[in-house]
């Protein structure tokens, strides 16, 4: 009788505990990472996560999207997966609008003079040196011209390219007067524009996401303080 | 920043300091006609020389090989280009061209003939009463310029000289000269005999 006893016990409480929960897959569209409460429990970081048959209070949230708070019916099943997209935070949004803003704004007043000026000044030496050779070519043309009775469109031709050459010359060494005083001119203006800044509080924990972009690759990037 | 304005003043300072040419011509006021000339300049701190003849010729050379035809009176403009031709400078020399005339003959040392010739391509000259001891400070001479007028041509020729003693023609001797090439003035020759014959030759004037 003992034995029917604890045989009757193991069996259904092993029944009950294959059966009282559920995998369940977690499928959301946001950023990689996202946290899960559940009934108010924040879950391990995991998109598998073992859930109790029935109706439950669900909170997700992923850096730069709003928190969802909806329920989840777990079904009883061996697995089941919940989808979910999360809406984009308007702030992240507009951060981003401010910060393609700022960047186009340093741009113009550091990156884009300085390129004009560092451009004039690789260019300028290279059409110093072919405007000499390409007048002193248009000299001897003409003189030959005049004196051999030399092709006329030959001379003209030459003289077309001095004035290219020239004009080429004279724009280089504008680019590097122009780029600089750019430069200079606007170099307060960059200093004192503000870069803008995206900050968002887990709102599960202590943790804020700040947004920054890499230096190299310029692709936006998550980084992690910690508020205590 | 400063760099900058460093490699600018520095490009500036590249295209100012480049030396200026100098345009020269150290050729006697005389030059001469009727042979091939190789006509060079004293000019400097050039890339490249133009030159423009009065009789509408222009070469763009360092050395002008050129023939000047006839007797006249021309000029030259000579411009020394620095490398760009950016900067210039210029020379005009008058010149005036002439053939090379013979002027005289003169001969030194000791000579037991009565009369002494010189022979070469364009004339003959003869000089009488040439017997006696001739010096350095007085030698015995027979003009030629200008009451004859004889082209030193300028081809392969020789000198050849002749004395007369008793009536009869003796050679004294010849030698060949390329007077397209020499220049010398006077044209040296030694006799068979030990004479010294110096042929001089001048320009119309």
């Amino acid at each position: 009788m003992l034995l029917l006893c604890l045989l009757t016990t193991l069996l259904f409480s092993a029944a009950g505990l294959a059966q009282d929960s559920t995998k369940v897959r977690f499928y959301v569209k946001g950023s990689s990472d996202f946290w899960i409460k559940l009934d108010g429990e924040l879950l391990p970081l995991s998109n598998i996560q073992m859930i109790s048959r029935g109706t439950h209070d669900i909170e997700i949230w992923s850096p730069m999207h709003l928190k969802y708070i909806g329920e989840i019916t777990v079904l009883a099943a061996d697995s089941m997966s919940f989808y979910q997209e999360l809406k984009k935070d308007q702030e992240y949004i507009a951060y981003l609008f401010e910060m393609d803003k700022y960047k186009r704004k340093v741009f113009l007043g550091r990156t884009a003079p300085l390129f004009a000026a560092f451009a004039g000044a690789v260019a300028a030496p290279i059409f110093f040196f072919a405007r000499k050779n390409w007048h002193e070519k248009t000299v001897i043309e003409d003189f030959k011209f005049e004196y051999f009775s030399s092709n006329a469109s030959g001379a003209d031709n030459i003289r077309a390219r001095y004035q290219t050459t020239n004009a080429l010359f004279f724009t280089s060494l504008g680019m590097v007067a122009g780029g600089l005083t750019s430069y200079a001119l606007l170099q307060r203006w960059v200093k004192n524009l503000k870069k803008p800044v995206y900050r968002q509080l887990n709102p599960f924990t202590v943790e804020t996401f700040e947004i920054g972009f890499h230096p190299v690759t310029g692709t936006p990037q998550v980084g992690l303080t910690l508020n205590f | 920043m400063r760099s900058a304005i460093t490699y600018l003043l520095l490009l500036l300072f590249l295209a100012a300091c480049e030396p200026k040419p100098k345009a020269c011509l150290d050729w006697s006021d005389t030059i001469e006609a009727g042979t091939t000339l190789d006509l060079a300049s004293c000019s400097e701190d050039y890339d490249f020389l133009t030159w423009e003849f009065s009789d509408d010729r222009g070469y763009v050379s360092d050395v002008v090989a050129r023939i000047f035809e006839k007797e006249e009176n021309m000029f030259v403009k000579l411009t020394a280009y620095s490398d760009g031709a950016y900067r210039s400078d210029e020379v005009i020399l008058p010149f005036k061209t002439s053939f090379r005339y013979v002027d005289r003959m003169e001969v030194i040392g000791e000579s037991n003939y009565s009369a002494l010739e010189l022979r070469m391509a364009g004339g003959i000259f003869l000089g009488g009463d040439a017997k006696g001891i001739f010096t350095e400070s007085a030698p015995y001479i027979v003009y030629v310029w200008p009451e004859t007028k004889v082209v030193v041509e300028s081809k392969r020729s020789e000198l050849a000289v002749f004395g007369y003693k008793n009536g009869s023609e003796v050679s004294l001797g010849s030698k060949p000269y390329n007077f397209e090439t020499y220049k010398e003035n006077p044209m040296v020759m030694e006799t068979t005999d030990g004479l010294l014959v110096n042929v001089y030759w001048t320009y119309r004037d």
